[in-house]
């Protein structure tokens, strides 16, 4: 077994890169305009510089070369590092001059691609409906469906200060352990020092001196987080120490909530005709704010039920069939959403209600 | 041979005999003037009536009592069990508030009793429950209204809203006045009661931020030669002591506490010369139809809810200000014929009478009805082209009778 204070160190230098790296970027972005306006539907009131995924990204490719294991790095993981700095570049680029819709997909689809060709594919279902191995062609398929569906979920999900970078910490941290009892030391170093560079970028992000994750850095690390998802699992049989359809199952939990989220999101747009890029302010943190939780409790209360999932299967699956557990997350999701929506509902309606009762005739 | 008489259940409310407020009230007169006619079950709580009291009989009525409070959260088992109980042993249920709705469809589903429902104002929208009650009151309205054969309220405005939100159309009946006393001064209440002696308006109600006792003392307070006389729970809350505590002091306005017997309120209420009504919250009020029923010229909160019961014959405030105005500047012929106007109201639509007999067709018609009607003639569903093809498009779209036109 590796020696865990070995994991620290990466996470430090990250944190400490990033610590130092973000108001240099943050200066910069003001200047050259790589700024995120507010307008109607955005819940922040004042200019904030888009510079959090640069930094991040560049802090743990630093922290990757000083860590010594970067040769071997580069040899098992080329494409995911470079199609990662694809998508980087590509959000930076979306924030600051708003690429369309369709070019996004169309490079994210051929990433995904890029990434399954060199071998990292999801090969098995694992037992879910009692399926287990798939054809070549659907692994192709599921594996480019899964990255770009997490990426976009991910990108959806960031609308409030601390919720994505909550949301990955934990996200990065479940894949640190299972990747840690897996043996393989280059993903836990990747790992750690994304936690740090997130930390150090949640400092500033939940600051006086605010900057924003942008669409660069919820795409890369929902690209990371969901090709690296698929990457362990190919890291069988994790030493004979953890069942691979268990590690599925964490891993899956991770994601449950912002994809479903996505997925719900999508629905609920096309159910009335619109295309399911519109934006508009139906996601959960919208609907939590429609509570009357404040930003904060709102980022924690979602971080804290993304906690409890992943926790929550790792006890189930030493006791529960795949597809039974698998259910078992979905079930309390779909109720959660449905009291949320009741709310939106009641809300509405209250000012309906007020219209119609203070109507002078 | 003669037919079995229709078994009729009452749900929700405290029980009988009367002690506690409006619902019961109307349960006491339903089964008064139908008691000979249905066969009619009421469901009490234990929790109201001591051993003694609890007779199991009332009038014709058959009483049942259950362990649970009627109100707060116990009212949903409370009527649940109830709704239960009674389909197996009853023809119709008539249940009022919703608390126990999320049973309705399982009733709808396994059994063929009828099922009429009260929605009683619009219970979610109200400050006094916390979140999730308001979440599950939302939803339980939705379920009744959509499960029950016939759904009641008790003031047009929240028929226009149910429309609006349902589509389908209420039943109004609102409640009787004619068991108030009409009761002169003796001697020894003007002893007791020394205000009935003068001129002074007159508000009883509970005391909550939503029925606006707060706006009617400070307007009050500059109304300093006008007397105001407010009955209400004052100690039960925060609200309300503090509002005692302000305004006590003042010469013109006296705070007394809830008075039971029905003599002595009505000889206070009668004995004013104007009722002022704070209530914003939805339906028709029993205090305010009471007023009327006395021949009280009405000051009231201009909410949608009490310009309908009112007629739009009222006075109407919407602050402080208003009410200043509307007292300084009116003169005592209006408010004398105003309370002529508002008599004839009550007299013509709020008596036990006119409730029971809206209570018994109701009944009659939800043995019978297969569908809720909507509030779009079925002409509606027709295809468009169709309709225009006869010269009749204007019926494909057309305005709800809750949509009011603005006169700018």
């Amino acid at each position: 077994m590796l020696p865990i204070h070995n994991l620290l160190i990466p996470c430090l230098t990250a944190l400490i890169l990033s610590l130092i790296l973000i108001p240099v970027f943050r200066s910069a972005a003001i200047r050259i305009g790589l700024i995120d306006k507010p307008n109607h539907r955005k819940v922040h009131k004042h200019p904030v510089p888009l510079v959090g995924g640069i930094t991040i990204a560049i802090s743990t490719l630093i922290t990757l070369m000083l860590s010594g294991t970067f040769p071997s790095f580069i040899q098992k993981y080329l494409i995911m590092l470079i199609t990662a700095a694809v998508m980087l570049m590509v959000g930076i680029i979306d924030d600051r001059f708003e690429i369309k819709t369709s070019y996004r997909l169309f490079i994210q689809v051929s990433c995904a691609y890029a990434i399954a060709s060199s071998g990292v594919l999801i090969t098995s279902l694992y037992g879910i409906f009692g399926i287990h191995s798939i054809p070549v062609p659907f692994q192709y398929a599921l594996t480019i469906v899964v990255i770009v569906g997490v990426v976009n979920a991910f990108n959806l999900m960031d609308g409030i200060d601390g919720l994505l970078g909550f949301i990955s910490i934990i996200g990065f941290l479940t894949l640190l352990i299972l990747s840690f009892i897996a043996g393989n030391y280059e993903l836990c170093i990747l790992f750690s020092a994304i936690i740090g560079a997130t930390i150090g970028f949640l400092r500033f992000n939940l600051s006086k001196r605010r900057i924003f994750l942008g669409d660069a850095g919820s795409i890369f690390i929902g690209f990371i987080l969901g090709v690296s998802g698929i990457q362990i699992l190919k890291i069988v049989p994790f030493q004979g120490k953890l069942d691979p359809a268990s590690a599925f199952l964490i891993i899956v939990a991770i994601f449950i909530i912002p994809v479903f989220d996505s997925l719900r999101v999508y629905l609920g747009r096309m159910k009335v005709g619109q295309s399911p890029f519109t934006a508009d302010k139906s996601h959960l943190h919208h609907l939590f704010l429609l509570t009357g939780l404040n930003h904060r409790k709102t980022a924690i209360t979602i971080s804290i039920a993304t906690l409890f999932a992943a926790l929550l299967t790792c006890l189930l699956q030493v006791f529960i069939p795949l597809t039974i557990s698998i259910i078992l997350l979905i079930a309390p999701f779909i109720f959660l959403t449905k009291v949320l929506f009741i709310n939106k509902d009641m809300i509405e309606w209250k000012s309906k209600i007020s219209d119609l009762e203070d109507a002078d005739y | 041979m003669t037919n079995r008489k229709i078994r009729i259940a009452l749900i929700g409310t405290v029980g009988l005999p009367a002690k506690y407020g409006g619902f019961e009230t109307l349960a006491d007169h339903l089964v008064r003037n139908l008691g000979d006619k249905y066969d009619m079950t009421v469901y009490c709580s234990k929790k109201r009536y001591s051993k003694q009291e609890r007779s199991g009989k009332y009038l014709n009525a058959k009483l049942k009592y259950l362990p649970f409070n009627a109100n707060g959260i116990q009212s949903i088992p409370y009527d649940s069990i109830s709704i239960m109980h009674a389909a197996c042993s009853c023809d119709a249920l008539l249940i009022l508030g919703v608390a126990g709705a999320w049973i309705l469809p399982f009733i709808r589903l396994f059994t063929t009793k009828r099922i009429i429902i009260s929605i009683d104002g619009i219970e979610w929208k109200r400050d006094k429950w916390n979140l999730l009650a308001k979440w599950y009151l939302w939803w339980a309205e939705k379920i009744a209204v959509r499960y029950s054969h016939i759904d009641i309220s008790d003031n047009e405005s929240i028929q226009d809203y149910t429309a609006y939100r349902y589509g389908s159309l209420s039943r109004v009946i609102e409640y009787g006045t004619d068991h108030i006393l009409k009761v002169s001064p003796t001697f020894e209440d003007k002893k007791k009661y020394p205000f009935v002696k003068h001129p002074y308006a007159f508000k009883v109600c509970r005391i909550e931020p939503e029925n606006n006792v707060h706006m009617i003392l400070e307007a009050f307070e500059v109304l300093y030669q006008h007397s105001l006389v407010i009955i209400g729970n004052w100690e039960n809350s925060t609200y309300g002591r503090n509002l005692r505590d302000r305004f006590n002091s003042r010469k013109n306005i006296i705070l007394l506490d809830p008075i039971y017997d029905q003599c002595t309120l009505d000889m206070i209420r009668g004995s004013a010369i104007v009722y002022v009504h704070g209530h914003s919250a939805g339906g028709t009020n029993p205090s305010l139809v009471e007023a009327m029923y006395h021949g009280l010229p009405v000051i009231t909160y201009g909410v949608s809810y009490n310009r309908t019961t009112t007629e739009h014959k009222a006075l109407y405030f919407r602050n402080k200000k208003d009410i200043i105005d509307i007292i300084r500047n009116v003169e005592v012929k209006t408010l004398k014929e105003m309370g002529k106007a508002m008599k004839e109201i009550a007299g013509r639509r709020y008596t036990w009478n006119i409730v029971a007999e809206k209570y018994d067709h109701l009944i009659q018609k939800c043995m019978n009805e297969k569908k809720k009607p909507g509030i779009q003639p079925s002409l509606a569903r027709l295809n468009e082209q169709l309709l225009i093809s006869y010269d009749a498009g204007h019926l494909k779209y057309q305005n709800g009778f809750f949509e009011k036109r603005k006169i700018n």
